[in-house]
């Protein structure tokens, strides 16, 4: 995902222009980075209200503190980095989890010849079980399986070691995989157990 | 066949099967199981590129926060306070004769414990007061 393209004003044309006084110019860095604090931010909170409230506050500390940036990373990997920072402090505030493993690794009936079919159920159930997994396996998952992004755009972001990174995607992935197989097995109106 | 791709192996495989060494690819070729899992790991990735991504707006917001100008400071309150404060030491100025002679006749002790007590639940209320409200008018605040 390019979010900031070519043929509109650089990082540092819009920072300037902002830091003049050109609100008009914030509107449009809000414009060209909301998918990504949209990403970051409604994979990390479950809640829609805290989302919003945490979105506003992502932008107001990207305004106060814009005449911070120094150009060492993207515009929008650093607003990312905010995002995901206020995001990790919510978690904390409130005790909840961050990381950690959805599902124990027990070993099943999974002989790895069960095949998926792709369909409306697919979908649904890949939906429903990256709920499952924690905010940042999710988070990461989307963000380089459906944003694009590179291992070092996600460093920037996370502050992770690329290493950390590659490793919890590893295990996102396995977890997720294993997670909607083990859906695709259990007949329907079987109630599964939570962990 | 029975060494089979590790689950790292599949994953790369999966992501990116053109940079992964021949030998893989023959792998998955002829394994059943492996492709099998290949497989399934392409339609999860597919998935979860095509899930809905979530769409917050709050740009309107944001930027009628910014450009919301800064509220001037209510100045109001201390003008009453001053002019209370003023008012109580003139009043204390003309009546000084009479209060020095009702005090004259009290003992020093009990003057002292009568006036700190009083001022000190002056203060108390005040205080009170103030914060309660500035908490109704920042209740009030609509805008």
């Amino acid at each position: 995902m390019n979010y900031n393209s070519t043929n509109r004003l650089s990082d540092k044309q819009l920072v300037e222009r902002v830091l003049q006084g050109d609100h008009h110019a914030f509107g449009l860095i809000v414009k060209d980075t909301e998918r990504l604090v949209g990403q970051i931010v409604g994979r990390m909170i479950s809640h829609a209200e805290d989302r919003k409230d945490i979105m506003q506050d992502v932008y107001l500390k990207t305004f106060k503190h814009l005449s911070g940036f120094r150009y060492a990373a993207k515009l929008s990997t650093w607003i990312g980095n905010i995002a995901y920072n206020t995001c990790i402090n919510f978690l904390e505030r409130r005790r909840l989890r961050v990381v950690g493993d959805a599902f124990p690794d027990v070993p099943g009936d999974d002989d790895g010849t069960e095949a998926l079919i792709e369909g409306r159920q697919l979908a649904a159930i890949v939906a429903a079980r990256i709920e499952e997994l924690s905010p940042l396996y999710r988070t990461l998952l989307v963000l380089f399986h459906q944003e694009g992004l590179s291992y070092a755009d996600i460093g920037q972001i996370t502050a992770l070691p690329e290493g950390t990174i590659k490793s919890y995607l590893f295990r996102a992935r396995k977890q997720l995989k294993e997670g909607v197989l083990g859906e695709y097995r259990e007949p329907p109106g079987a109630v599964r157990g939570r962990h | 066949m029975t060494d089979h791709l590790s689950e790292a192996a599949i994953q790369q495989y999966a992501m990116d099967g053109e940079n992964c060494p021949a030998w893989m690819g023959e792998h998955v070729k002829v394994c059943e199981r492996c492709s099998v899992q290949v497989n399934n790991y392409l339609l999860v990735f597919k998935e979860v590129g095509r899930m809905e991504v979530p769409v917050i707006d709050v740009e309107e917001l944001v930027m009628m926060k910014l450009s919301r100008p800064k509220p001037k400071k209510d100045w109001s309150l201390n003008y009453w306070l001053g002019g209370a404060g003023l008012t109580m030491l003139l009043a204390g100025w003309f009546l000084r004769a009479f209060l020095l002679n009702v005090a004259g006749d009290i003992p020093e002790l009990i003057l002292f414990i009568v006036l700190g007590v009083s001022v000190g639940i002056a203060i108390v209320r005040g205080l009170g007061m103030i914060v309660q409200y500035r908490h109704q008018i920042k209740n009030l605040d609509l805008s």
